[in-house]
Order: structure tokens, then C-alpha cells, then sequence
């Protein structure tokens, strides 16, 4: 997956990641966070990417329309593949904080399953069944992935 | 097995580039993470994770 995708800065513990878009609307910055959910069940990192605002507060909100998206998703991509090198038993939660941006998700798994399929296991949520294993085509609300034991 | 060699081989060699950076900011009480978390926490709870998730 060697996607064209922006220079980031990651903490030491691989858990934030923090990037600028760069576009027509100027530079945005953008953070992506993987955080530790523990449930009874089962413990998994929420996956959260949204826009900084001036106050340093994350915005997810808000439109960049900076003709990058597919940049961007690809930054992200790359933080997940970066966090489970490091992490690789994690099972990581990703929503889209609107039903667009989900599909954005979805489209680029799509997109990009080939590769993405030998290396982690994909699961789409849809609501009330449950999670199923991905498959183009479907629409999902959230997914679920896990690196695959090599 | 050649295939999933290639890839796993792809992949560590694309993570190469970010750097590091100590001044973290602790965004865990951000109301955007909180948000999230809560709504993840939902699903979780209802649905669980399938077993192939959870035990492999």
C-alpha cells in the first residue's frame, strides 16, 4: 500500500497521530488518536480523525474541501498500519462521525481490499446484525479490523 | 505465503517516515474522543466483536 499520503508526527507510545492537509483552503491540521476502550468482554482502540481548531480541540465536523481527500484517507490507512505493527493484537473501531464519511471509509477499503485483505481482517457493522466480514458492495455504519497473524 | 511475505514486507517498509514527537497532548477528555468512545462503546455492548476478533 505505498499510497501517495502526508508526513505525520507520531507519539512514541504510536497511539496520535498528527498531520497538515494542504489544499485550497490553506494548511489543516489534522489528528488521528487510537484510544483504549477496556469492556468487560473485550478491549479494543477507538479510532478517532477529525480537524484541530484553533483552540486545539478536535473537530470532525467541519469540511475541509481541500481536494485531498484521498490523501488524507491515505494518512490514515497508514496510521493504522503503523499502530498495529506495533500493536498487532489490537482490534481497532472506526466510525465516521457522519454517514459520508463512513462510506468514504468504506470506499477506500474497497478500493484498496486487495491489498488490505491478506494483512488484516475487516469487519462491517450493520445495525442489528451485528459485525459481518466486509465485502464490497455492502454499506456498513462502523468496521472492525485486526491485523492477521503472519 | 509468498503473497502474505510480499505484503507484510510492504508494509513495514511504509511506515518508515513519521517521526516522533514527545509533547503529546492528552486529548482523553476532548468531548470529540469522548463522543466517539461513547458511541463505539454502544455497539460494543450490544453486538460484541465476532470471534474471529477476539481469540486470533
Amino acid at each position: 500500500m505505498n499510497l501517495d499520503h502526508y508526513a505525520y508526527l507520531m507519539s512514541e507510545d504510536f497511539l496520535s497521530y498528527h498531520f497538515c492537509s494542504e489544499g485550497p483552503n490553506g494548511k489543516i491540521r489534522k489528528v488521528i488518536l487510537f484510544t483504549l476502550v477496556t469492556m468487560p468482554s473485550k478491549s479494543y482502540y477507538n479510532l478517532s480523525f477529525g480537524d484541530l481548531d484553533e483552540e486545539g480541540k478536535i473537530n470532525d465536523f467541519v469540511t475541509s474541501n481541500n481536494h485531498d481527500a484521498e490523501k488524507v484517507l491515505a494518512t490514515v490507512a497508514r496510521a493504522v498500519i503503523v499502530f498495529t505493527n506495533n500493536y498487532p493484537d489490537a482490534v481497532v473501531f472506526a466510525e465516521g462521525s457522519t454517514a459520508s464519511r463512513t462510506r468514504r471509509y468504506q470506499m477506500g477499503i474497497n478500493k484498496f481490499w486487495n491489498e488490505i485483505e491478506p494483512v488484516f481482517k475487516v469487519f462491517g457493522f450493520v445495525k442489528s446484525e451485528g459485525f459481518k466480514p466486509f465485502r464490497s458492495g455492502m454499506n456498513y455504519m462502523a468496521f472492525a479490523v485486526k491485523r492477521k497473524k503472519m | 505465503m509468498l503473497d502474505k511475505k510480499k505484503h507484510n514486507k510492504a508494509i513495514k517498509e511504509a511506515v518508515s517516515n513519521g517521526n516522533v514527537f514527545t509533547n503529546v497532548k492528552d486529548y482523553s477528555k476532548d468531548p470529540f474522543v469522548i463522543k466517539k468512545i461513547e458511541s463505539s462503546k454502544k455497539i460494543v455492548e450490544k453486538y460484541g466483536f465476532p470471534k474471529e476478533l477476539i481469540t486470533g
